[in-house]
C-alpha cells in the first residue's frame, strides 16, 4: 500500500483531483443540512467557500475528507470522487484517505507536545520517517512551507503551547503538510486570529497553491476570499448557489440572493 | 423585612453571613490541625520518646514502652500504593471505553453503576473482603497466607474502593480534553487509538495524577474495611505481602480503646494521626502542584 495516492491518467480531460456529485449530509437523521452539492476542486487551486452561518458550507467541507463519518446519526449520500474514485463509500479507509486530504480548523490545536513533535507526531505513526535526519529534513521542509521556520528554529524543542494563535495555526498546517497531502481543508482557519496573524496565514496559503496542492477555504470573511482564492462557492440554506471565478463571484454575481449577501442585505 | 431594609444594609448582611462562614471554616481547620499537633507533639517532648525512634522503629509494643511507628508506616504506604496499581489500569481503561467508545452506554449505565459504588458503606467492603478476598488468599497462597489477612488483601479491598473515585475523576479528565485535539488528530489519518494514546491521554495527564492522588488519599484515610482484613499487628515489621500487618488508620482506633488518656500510649496514638495529617496534607500539595503545572502547560 503506498501512502501518496498513485496518480491515475484521468479519464477526460475536465477530471479533477477531487469532485462532489450530488452530496447531501442529513443530520439526526431528518435534518438536511446540505441538499445536492455538486463541485470541482483542482490541484493548484484555492477555493473559497463563503455563506452566512449554517449555510452549510463547514459541513460541506467535513464531506471531503469523510470527517463527518466522527459525528454519530450523520449521514452523506451522493458521490465524492478523489483521482475519480468514489469515497463515499463504507469500505473507505478513512485512515489512509486522511493522510492525504489533510485538514486545519478553526481554534489551532497543537498537540500536547513539542513543536518538533507535533509536526512528527503523524508521520512517525505512519512509519514515514527512518532516521533522526529524515526527521530534521521533515520538520525544516513543513516548518518552511508554513512559513514559521525562521519564528520557531531555535526552540523546536519547546512546548507548541507556548506560541502564539498565529504560530499554532501556521504550526498546525505546517503538520498537516508533513503528511505530504493533495487537498488542504480549511476551516474558517483564521477566525480566532488577529490581523497580523491573519495576513501571514493567507501568505502561506497563497504560496501552499503555487506548490501544485488543491486548498478548500472556508471563510466568512469575503475580503479574504477575495484576497486568497481562485475561485469561489457561495452557499445558501444548504445549497450551493453560485460558483466561479472569485473575481466574477464578486464583480460580476448573477444569483440575487448572492447579491443580497455582498451587499449586506443578511448575513 | 428585606423588603423594608435599605439595600446596603442588605449588602453588608449578606457580606456578614458569608464571611462568617468562611471564618467558621476556617477556625475548624486552625483547630484541628492545632489540636492533633498539640497532642501529638506531646509524645515528643514531654513523654520523651524520641521522635526519630517512633518513625524508625520497627516493634509498636506499647505494654513494653515501644513505640516503633514504622510497620504502620510501612503498611499504609503499602496498601496506598498496591491498590492503586491494581486500581488505576482498570479506571482509566473503563474510562476510555465509556468517554471515547461508547458515550451513550456510559451516561446511561456505567454511571450510576459506578456511583452505586461509591455510596457502598465501607463496613459493607470490609466483610465482603473478609469473606470473599481472605478465603481466596487461603485458597490460592495455602499455609504461608495464614487466616488470609495481610497486607495484599488489603490491598484488593482498598482498590475495589477506589475505584470509582479514580474512574469518575478520569471520565471527567477525558471528557475535558477539548475534541478538537481529537478532531486535529483524525485529520492526520491516525485512528482512535493512536490518538486516544497519544493525543487524547497526553493533554489529559495533569487531571489524570490529580484522579490517582484523589484515589490514593481515600486509600490512604480508609479505616474500617482495611483493618478488618488486614490482620492488625502492630508489633512488628511485615516480612512479605502476606503478612498480616496494620495501617495508622487501623492502629489508631485499634488502640484508643485500649489506652487511657493522658498516656504515653495515649499521645502515642496522636502521634499517629498527626502522621496522617500531615500525610493528607502532602497529597493536597502534590494536587496543588500538578494543577499549577498543568495550567501553564496548557498556556
Amino acid at each position: 500500500m503506498t501512502d501518496t495516492t498513485p496518480a491515475q491518467a484521468p479519464a477526460a480531460a475536465d477530471e479533477c483531483l477531487l469532485a462532489t456529485k450530488d452530496v447531501t449530509v442529513t443530520y439526526d437523521l431528518t435534518h438536511e443540512a446540505l441538499h445536492k452539492t455538486s463541485l470541482s476542486f483542482e490541484s493548484g487551486q484555492v477555493t473559497a467557500l463563503i455563506g452566512p452561518s449554517g449555510c452549510g458550507k463547514s459541513t460541506f467541507l467535513r464531506c471531503l475528507n469523510l470527517m463527518n463519518r466522527e459525528i454519530p446519526k450523520c449521514s452523506v449520500g451522493g458521490q465524492i470522487l478523489y483521482h475519480g474514485h468514489d469515497i463515499n463509500t463504507p469500505k473507505e479507509n478513512l485512515f489512509e484517505l486522511r493522510k492525504s486530504i489533510g485538514m486545519v480548523f478553526q481554534q489551532p490545536t497543537p498537540f500536547r507536545k513539542s513543536i518538533r513533535e507535533n509536526i512528527l507526531f503523524a508521520p512517525k505513526k505512519h512509519g514515514r520517517v527512518r532516521s533522526r535526519s529524515e526527521e530534521d529534513e521533515l520538520v525544516e521542509t513543513s516548518l518552511r512551507q508554513a512559513a514559521l521556520w525562521d519564528e520557531v528554529k531555535d526552540k523546536l524543542k519547546q512546548s507548541a503551547h507556548a506560541l502564539s494563535g498565529g504560530q499554532q495555526q501556521r504550526l498546525c498546517i505546517a503538520r498537516t503538510l508533513a503528511m505530504k497531502p493533495d487537498v488542504v481543508l480549511y476551516d474558517e482557519p483564521c477566525s480566532a486570529l488577529d490581523p497580523i496573524s491573519t495576513f501571514a496565514i493567507e501568505e502561506t496559503i497563497r504560496s501552499i497553491a503555487e506548490s501544485g496542492i488543491c486548498e478548500i477555504i472556508v471563510t466568512h470573511n469575503m475580503e479574504q476570499a477575495t484576497r486568497v482564492s481562485d475561485r469561489t462557492a457561495f452557499f445558501y440554506v444548504g445549497d450551493m448557489v453560485e460558483t466561479g471565478a472569485t473575481q466574477q463571484i464578486f464583480s460580476d454575481p448573477h444569483d440575487q440572493r448572492l447579491v443580497d449577501y455582498l451587499t449586506g442585505r443578511f448575513g | 423585612m428585606a423588603k423594608l431594609m435599605p439595600k446596603r444594609q442588605l449588602e453588608n448582611v449578606g457580606l456578614g453571613i458569608t464571611g462568617l462562614c468562611v471564618a467558621l471554616v476556617a477556625l475548624v481547620v486552625v483547630t484541628l490541625i492545632v489540636m492533633v499537633a498539640q497532642q501529638g507533639l506531646t509524645t515528643f517532648f514531654v513523654d520523651g520518646v524520641n521522635p526519630v525512634e517512633f518513625l524508625t522503629g520497627q516493634n509498636w509494643i506499647p505494654e513494653q514502652e515501644r513505640y516503633g511507628a514504622l510497620p504502620m508506616i510501612v503498611g499504609s504506604f503499602a496498601v496506598t500504593l498496591l491498590s492503586t496499581v491494581f486500581a488505576l489500569p482498570v479506571a482509566v481503561g473503563s474510562a476510555i471505553f465509556v468517554v471515547e467508545v461508547a458515550p451513550g452506554f456510559g451516561r446511561r449505565v456505567f454511571q450510576p453503576f459506578i456511583e452505586l459504588l461509591v455510596g457502598i458503606p465501607s463496613v459493607v467492603y470490609g466483610v465482603l473482603g473478609l469473606y470473599v478476598i481472605n478465603s481466596l488468599m487461603r485458597a490460592a497462597f495455602g499455609d504461608p497466607a495464614g487466616t488470609g489477612a495481610g497486607i495484599l488483601s488489603g490491598s484488593i479491598v482498598l482498590a475495589v474502593m477506589i475505584l470509582p473515585t479514580i474512574t469518575t475523576l478520569s471520565m471527567d479528565a477525558l471528557r475535558a480534553v477539548p475534541n478538537q485535539y481529537r478532531e486535529g488528530s483524525y485529520a492526520l489519518g491516525c485512528t482512535r487509538w493512536q490518538t486516544v494514546w497519544h493525543v487524547v491521554l497526553k493533554s489529559a495527564l495533569p487531571s489524570l495524577m490529580t484522579a490517582v492522588i484523589l484515589g490514593m488519599t481515600r486509600a490512604f484515610g480508609e479505616t474500617l474495611a482495611v483493618q478488618m482484613v488486614i490482620g492488625g499487628v502492630e508489633r512488628s515489621m511485615p516480612s512479605g505481602l502476606l503478612d498480616p500487618a496494620s495501617t495508622l488508620t487501623a492502629a489508631l482506633t485499634a488502640g484508643l480503646s485500649n489506652a487511657t488518656s493522658g498516656s504515653v500510649y495515649y499521645h502515642a496514638l496522636w502521634s499517629l494521626g498527626l502522621i496522617l495529617l500531615v500525610m493528607s496534607l502532602v497529597f493536597i500539595l502534590i494536587i496543588h502542584l500538578i494543577g499549577k503545572k498543568g495550567a501553564k502547560a496548557n498556556g
